[in-house]
């Protein structure tokens, strides 16, 4: 399993590319057609297929640091870069909205209106240590109080563990908010005694990057949970699968599980439990798409990352047939949390009806973006100001809830709650819980245009509506202003997206677009 | 980005001690300037808040203002917290002439929300402070009525630091009369002065321009004057006299405390000094 893609990722990194030679010694030790590997080589955007011409700055072309002047920036780099002979390279979202413009050379990132920063990571490719953080997130005050949650479950009965969870109504945090325990339940309840628990540590849509700083800040509960889930669904074997730009979080959660199996919480008996777990983790050979959780398991099986049919969903039949478990980095750590300190404490951390805390990514024109730990229920204008509001005190044009691919607000949305629901109700979607604020004057169109690149670059290319719809929508976009008919051919192919492509990506392509029409004919108006 | 950030809390009327504290002298500067020259040696970015009366000096810091004084330190928590560019700040008050750099730092090494708790109490103002939940979770609180700040350590789920592991625990003792001021003052620097100096018709009466005089309350300060003077009646500055405390108020009361160096003008009302 796996083994074609990482020859090709060792390949990658000692050579700095994979030439032909390398390719045919890896099909013949292999016993694999060539293609087979060419199929994988010019999938993944990991992998390039000429020799590197120098060292390489990559550049997020992304809307959190379009929004932060990214062009400027990189046009200020010029000297520098003609200077120490780097090439740019235009990048995907690099899950650091809150540093933007954000680059990285190697996986060391960088600062790119910062040129002492870009200097530094050119000459030192290597990842940064930094502290971690301390969250309210986490139940454990100590190191040695970690992983009581597994010491108490360990023995008693999976089932009650799932029970807790339904009480407390947690959900998936991921995107799709998919009731946790539900999911875990459907696992359970197959027969299959092979089967698998994944950790989707693939967050790579602009806006987003709350898990990057759970896998840095918290990585012993998100395999506390993955132990827990796997002890209630009865799998023996977990993968997290991480995009490759979070190298210094890696590392962290490999020290972690490191430290889990000299304490006997990862190993053929987990703290004395009879039950056997362990934790593998595999780096993504790059792309977008594979977030969405049948294209992880193609990847994981040696193929190109491209969505699978759905029915069977991987509960049922995931990686390589198996009853496969896949939860997002946040969902596996609050369900630790929860686990720990019980469904109550759960509902007690948030006001009113609501329940829970969410990580919240809050990136765009803001004066200070980052990860916060709020309550449900919190609405988007406290949010804000806990961000010390907007940058140079802008007022707010537009505000998208969640993530890139979720539709744009208007101001009038501030006063919304977060939570799945309130923000459903006023017509977006909470998402992975990733803010860009938008402040007033921006050009939404361009925004648009941005967006709609990042689907177009990042799109699979299997379902041909949506590899040449988003294709075709960038060029009428950049073809200049917007004409009535174009804008009423644009919404035709959002339908035809939403309708022919198998996987959210194409359903929602357009969707951010098109909401930006609809807030920058407000903005004419108003 | 600053990884660590903090805010001082300068906005309390000062009512026992008499006089801004921010405005005390220490070591050749005010107490603010101290406070802040303290912590920018461990963080970077520095919000002081305060409210708009106080005149501070110019500070290696952002100062913004407490539109809202009345409801104490929770409030000025809240606009400072919102402020900083870190993530992470550590909290202190402004009478805190003792503050020490490693306890900063230990007290930000915690990564999170953290107090010490000295004898029981849990000191909210040598804290650190999650910048953007704890600007959140103190609106939340002042919009429900409630002022404490103990209550936002709460709600961040603080970790309580043990005075054990703390260098420098002094640093988070706060100082709010004219005697703990004084001793602090004496502590400090064993024999301190201030300078007596006498304008116009009590220099004329007198026959002395300065004098240097031990530190204390006003009136121990003023009853150092020479004969005839007689500054003060009780507690107070006697009537024909004006005294400018730090070449920057005219004062009566004779229990504020004099500082180091500090300069105690004498002048004569009636002549126009």
């Amino acid at each position: 399993m796996r083994v074609l893609l990482s020859d090709l990722k060792e390949l990658q990194a000692r050579e700095g590319w994979l030439p032909e030679a390398g390719l045919r010694e890896i099909a013949e030790r292999r016993g694999v057609p060539l293609h087979r590997l060419e199929s994988l080589s010019t999938f993944y955007t990991a992998f390039r297929r000429t020799p590197p011409d120098g060292p390489e700055l990559a550049v997020c072309r992304d809307v959190a640091c379009q929004l932060a002047g990214r062009g400027g920036a990189v046009e200020a780099l010029g000297p520098v870069l003609e200077e120490l002979g780097v090439t740019l390279r235009e990048v995907s979202c690099l899950g650091r909205c809150d540093a933007a413009p954000a680059g990285c050379v190697g996986e060391r990132p960088a600062v790119l209106s910062d040129e002492a920063d870009v200097r530094r990571a050119l000459a030192a490719p290597e990842p940064q240590e930094r502290p971690a953080r301390h969250w309210a997130a986490d139940p454990y005050e100590d190191l040695p109080s970690r992983y009581g949650a597994i010491a108490r479950w360990a023995r008693g009965d999976a089932h009650a563990a799932i029970d807790v969870l339904e009480a407390s109504g947690l959900r998936g945090m991921g995107g799709a908010g998919f009731p946790t325990a539900r999911k875990w339940r459907l696992v359970a309840e197959e027969v299959n005694p092979d089967k698998v628990v994944i950790c989707n540590a693939d967050e790579s849509e602009p806006g987003t990057f709350k898990d990057r700083e759970v896998l840095h800040d918290l990585p012993h509960l998100v395999i506390e949970g993955m132990v827990l889930a796997g002890l209630s669904v009865g799998a023996a074997r977990g993968i997290v699968f991480i995009r490759h730009e979070y190298e210094a979080e890696r590392r962290r959660l490999e020290a972690e599980i490191a430290v889990a199996r000299a304490a006997g919480v990862l190993g053929p008996d987990v703290c004395g439990s009879g039950q056997a777990f362990d934790v593998e983790v595999f780096v993504s050979p790059g792309g977008y798409i594979l977030g969405e959780e049948t294209a992880l398991l193609e990847c994981l099986e040696d193929r190109r990352g491209e969505p699978r049919n759905k029915p069977p969903f991987p509960g049922q039949s995931g990686l390589h047939g198996l009853p496969t478990l896949i939860n997002n980095v946040e969902t596996l750590a609050h369900a630790a949390a929860i686990l720990a300190r019980g469904a109550d404490w759960w509902h007690a951390l948030a006001p009113g009806a609501a329940s829970g805390h969410k990580f919240m990514a809050v990136s765009g024109d803001v004066a200070r973006p980052g990860v916060v730990l709020v309550p449900f229920g919190t609405t988007l204008r406290e949010l804000l100001e806990a961000c010390g509001g907007m940058r140079d005190g802008a007022p707010v044009g537009a505000i998208a809830p969640g993530g890139a691919s979720s539709l744009f607000l208007s101001a009038d949305a501030l006063d919304a709650e977060i939570g799945f629901d309130s923000l459903r109700e006023a017509g977006s979607m909470l998402g992975s819980g990733a803010v860009i604020f938008l402040a007033e004057g921006r050009d939404l169109l361009s925004v648009g245009l941005d967006v709609t690149r990042f689907f177009r670059n990042e799109s699979c290319g299997k379902c041909v509506p949506c590899r040449v719809g988003t294709d075709q929508a960038v060029a009428w976009l950049e073809a200049g202003p917007l004409s009535p008919e174009v804008e009423a051919r644009l919404r035709a192919l959002h339908e035809t997206l939403a309708q022919t492509s198998i996987c959210g990506l194409g359903q929602v392509a357009l969707a951010p677009l098109l909401s930006l029409l609809d807030r920058q004919r407000e903005g004419g108006r108003g | 980005m600053a990884e660590v950030g903090a805010v001082v809390v300068c906005g309390g009327r000062s009512s026992r001690m008499g006089r801004p504290k921010a405005l005390l002298p220490w070591r050749g500067r005010s107490l603010i300037e101290h406070v802040v020259e303290v912590l920018s040696g461990v963080v970077e970015d520095i919000v002081v808040v305060t409210s708009d009366d106080l005149m501070l000096p110019p500070l290696a810091a952002r100062v913004l203002i407490d539109e809202e004084p009345e409801q104490g330190p929770l409030e000025a928590l809240a606009v400072g917290l919102a402020a900083v560019q870190a993530p992470l700040a550590y909290a202190t008050a402004t009478d805190v002439p003792f503050l020490s750099r490693d306890l900063v730092r230990a007290v930000l090494d915690a990564g999170g929300a953290a107090a010490p708790v000295v004898d029981g109490f849990v000191q909210t103002l040598a804290a650190a402070y999650p910048t953007a939940e704890g600007a959140l979770a103190a609106r939340r609180l002042l919009a429900s009525g409630r002022r404490r700040p103990l209550e936002l350590l709460e709600a961040l789920a603080y970790q309580p630091l043990e005075p054990a592991q703390l260098p420098g625990l002094r640093g988070a003792r706060g100082l709010n009369t004219p005697a703990e001021f004084l001793e602090a003052v004496r502590e400090d620097e064993p024999g301190a002065t201030a300078s007596l100096e006498f304008v116009g018709r009590p220099r004329a009466l007198c026959g002395v321009d300065a004098l240097r005089v031990p530190v204390g309350t006003l009136a121990s300060v003023l009853a150092r004057a020479p004969e005839p003077l007689a500054l003060c009646e009780g507690e107070q500055v006697s009537r024909p006299y004006l005294v400018s405390l730090g070449g920057r108020d005219f004062v009566r009361d004779g229990r504020l405390p004099v500082g180091a160096g500090e300069r105690v003008v004498v002048l004569d009302a009636a002549a126009g000094g």
